[in-house]
C-alpha cells in the first residue's frame, strides 16, 4: 500500500475504516517509521483536543440553561450578539464628570475600606494575617462587595471602565511596562474596569471581572508592586468572600470572590502563566 | 411538552455546552448559545422524529443557530491575547505547562474554519460516527471525513508551531 493520506489515517484513528483497509493501514504503520509518526501526533492531537473540553463536563450547568431545558426561562437569548452586548455593556457609557464624582468616592472608600469587615468576620489564617497586614485584604474585599452589589446602576468604584478595547488598553498603559492583563475569557469572565490603589505604600490594581456563571461569580485580580519576600498561594476567608493570596518577585497577588477554592485555584494558575508570577 | 422531552434537553446540557464551548471559545457565549438551542428546540418538539437520537437533533439546532449568526452577523471569536510565553521555572511548571497545553489547543481550535471545528468536536471529542456528525452537520459522509482530515492536519500543525515558538522563548530565556 502506498502511504496513506490524513484522510485515511484520521479514519483509521476515528475506527472508520473497513477492515481489508484498515489491515493495509496498520501493515503500513508497522513497516514505515514516518507513516507511524504522523499517525501518533495525530493521536495525540486528538487526545489533547478532549482533554481540553472534557473539564466542561463536570461543570455546574448554570440554572439559567436549566430552566429554558424546562421553559421556564425569562428572556429568550434570539440574538446571540445582543446577549453578549447586554451581558457586557451595564458598565457602558458613563460620562467623565461621573468619573470624577467616582473617583471621589473612591478616595473615601479606600480609608473606608479598612475595617469594611468587623474583626469577628475575618478569619484571616496567621500567616496571611502577618504577611497581609490584615487591613488592605479587607478593604479589596469591600471593594469588592460593593463593585458587585452596585451591580448595573453604579460603577462608581471604577477609576477605569473596559467598555472597549481602548479601556483595557489605557488600563495596560498605567500599569507597570511588564504588566499584562489576564485574559479570563476562557473561564468566561470579562474584564470590566479597573481601580487603582496603593497597599502598604505600593501601586496596585483592583481588577473587576464578570460573569454570569453564577458558580463562579464576580472575580477581582490584584496585582501590586511589594518589596516583601515570595509567598506560595495562601487560602482566605473574608466575610463569605473567599480569598487568594501570593507574593512572587516582587509582586503580591490576590483573588478574591465566592467561587470556591478549586476555581480560585486554577484561575489562580492561569493568571500566575498570564504574568510570569509563578 | 412532555416532561421526558425537557429530561432529555436537561441531561444531554453537559455535551451541549461542550460543543458550543468548541464552536463559540467562550463559555458565556457557549452558554448563550445553548440557551438558544433549547428555547429553540422547545418550540419545535413536534419536529423531533422518535426513534432518533435527541443529543444529535440539539447538537444540529445549536451548529445551526451558530451558524446562522455568524453569517447574519458576521460574529467571529474575539481573537484571544496571544498566549504568554512567560514560563516559570520552578515546580509548578509542570502543571501549569499542562494546562497550558490544553490551552493552546483550544486555541488553536478557535483558528479553523467553523464546519472544521463542528466537525472536531463532534467526532474526535463527542465520539459521534462520521454518518452520525454528517447528519449533525447536514451533509455527505465524505465531506464530513476530508473537513476532519484538514481539521486534524490543522491542529497539528498549529500545536506543533505553538510549541515550537514556546520552546524558543523558554531557550532565549534561559540563556
Amino acid at each position: 500500500m502506498r502511504k496513506p493520506s490524513d484522510e485515511i489515517l484520521v479514519a483509521y484513528l476515528d475506527g472508520e475504516l473497513d477492515p481489508g483497509v484498515r489491515l493495509e493501514v496498520e501493515a503500513c504503520i508497522d513497516s514505515d517509521a514516518e507513516t507511524r509518526e504522523r499517525v501518533t501526533a495525530l493521536a495525540l492531537g486528538a487526545r489533547l483536543l478532549r482533554s481540553a473540553f472534557d473539564p466542561v463536563l463536570h461543570e455546574a450547568v448554570p440554572e439559567r440553561l436549566i430552566a429554558a431545558a424546562r421553559g421556564e426561562g425569562a428572556a429568550a437569548v434570539t440574538d446571540l450578539a445582543a446577549a453578549r452586548k447586554k451581558r457586557l455593556g451595564w458598565l457602558g457609557g458613563k460620562p467623565l464628570v461621573e468619573w470624577a464624582a467616582a473617583a471621589g468616592i473612591a478616595g473615601l472608600l479606600i480609608g473606608g475600606g479598612i475595617g469594611y469587615f468587623s474583626a469577628d468576620q475575618n478569619t484571616a489564617n496567621p500567616q496571611t494575617a502577618s504577611l497581609a497586614s490584615a487591613n488592605w485584604l479587607d478593604s479589596i474585599a469591600g471593594y469588592h462587595k460593593l463593585f458587585v452589589s452596585a451591580g448595573a446602576d453604579d460603577l462608581a468604584l471604577v477609576d477605569m471602565p473596559a467598555t472597549d478595547g481602548a479601556g483595557a488598553r489605557k488600563v495596560v498603559q498605567k500599569l507597570p511596562s511588564d504588566f499584562r492583563l489576564p485574559n479570563l475569557q476562557p473561564w468566561g469572565l470579562q474584564f470590566q474596569g479597573a481601580r487603582y490603589l496603593f497597599i502598604e505604600g505600593e501601586p496596585g490594581t483592583q481588577l473587576f471581572y464578570t460573569t454570569d456563571n453564577k458558580a463562579l461569580g464576580p472575580l477581582t485580580v490584584v496585582v501590586a508592586a511589594t518589596n516583601k519576600p515570595d509567598l506560595a498561594p495562601t487560602f482566605d476567608r473574608r466575610d463569605k468572600l473567599n480569598v487568594l493570596y501570593w507574593r512572587h518577585h516582587g509582586h503580591a497577588y490576590v483573588l478574591v470572590g465566592t467561587a470556591d477554592i478549586g476555581y480560585l485555584w486554577n484561575i489562580s494558575n492561569d493568571i500566575a502563566y498570564q504574568l510570569d508570577a509563578i | 411538552m412532555s416532561p421526558s422531552f425537557s429530561d432529555q434537553l436537561i441531561a444531554v446540557l453537559p455535551r451541549l455546552r461542550r460543543f458550543a464551548r468548541g464552536l463559540t471559545g467562550s463559555a458565556a457565549e457557549a452558554d448563550d448559545l445553548v440557551q438558544a438551542a433549547c428555547e429553540r428546540a422547545l418550540t419545535r418538539t413536534h419536529q423531533f422524529q422518535e426513534g432518533t437520537r435527541f443529543d444529535s437533533w440539539m447538537f444540529r439546532i445549536a451548529q445551526t443557530i451558530w451558524i446562522d449568526q455568524l453569517r447574519s452577523r458576521n460574529i467571529r471569536k474575539e481573537t484571544s491575547e496571544d498566549e504568554g510565553t512567560h514560563v516559570g521555572t520552578d515546580e509548578p511548571l509542570r502543571r501549569v505547562e499542562a494546562r497550558l497545553a490544553l490551552q493552546e489547543v483550544r486555541a488553536a481550535l478557535g483558528e479553523l474554519p467553523p464546519e472544521q471545528r463542528a466537525a472536531l468536536m463532534l467526532v474526535t471529542v463527542d465520539g459521534l460516527s462520521y454518518k452520525e456528525a454528517a447528519d449533525v452537520a447536514e451533509v455527505p459522509v465524505g465531506t464530513i471525513m476530508s473537513r476532519l482530515a484538514r481539521a486534524r492536519v490543522a491542529l497539528q500543525a498549529r500545536l506543533e508551531a505553538r510549541g515550537h515558538a514556546r520552546r524558543s522563548t523558554n531557550d532565549a530565556k534561559a540563556e
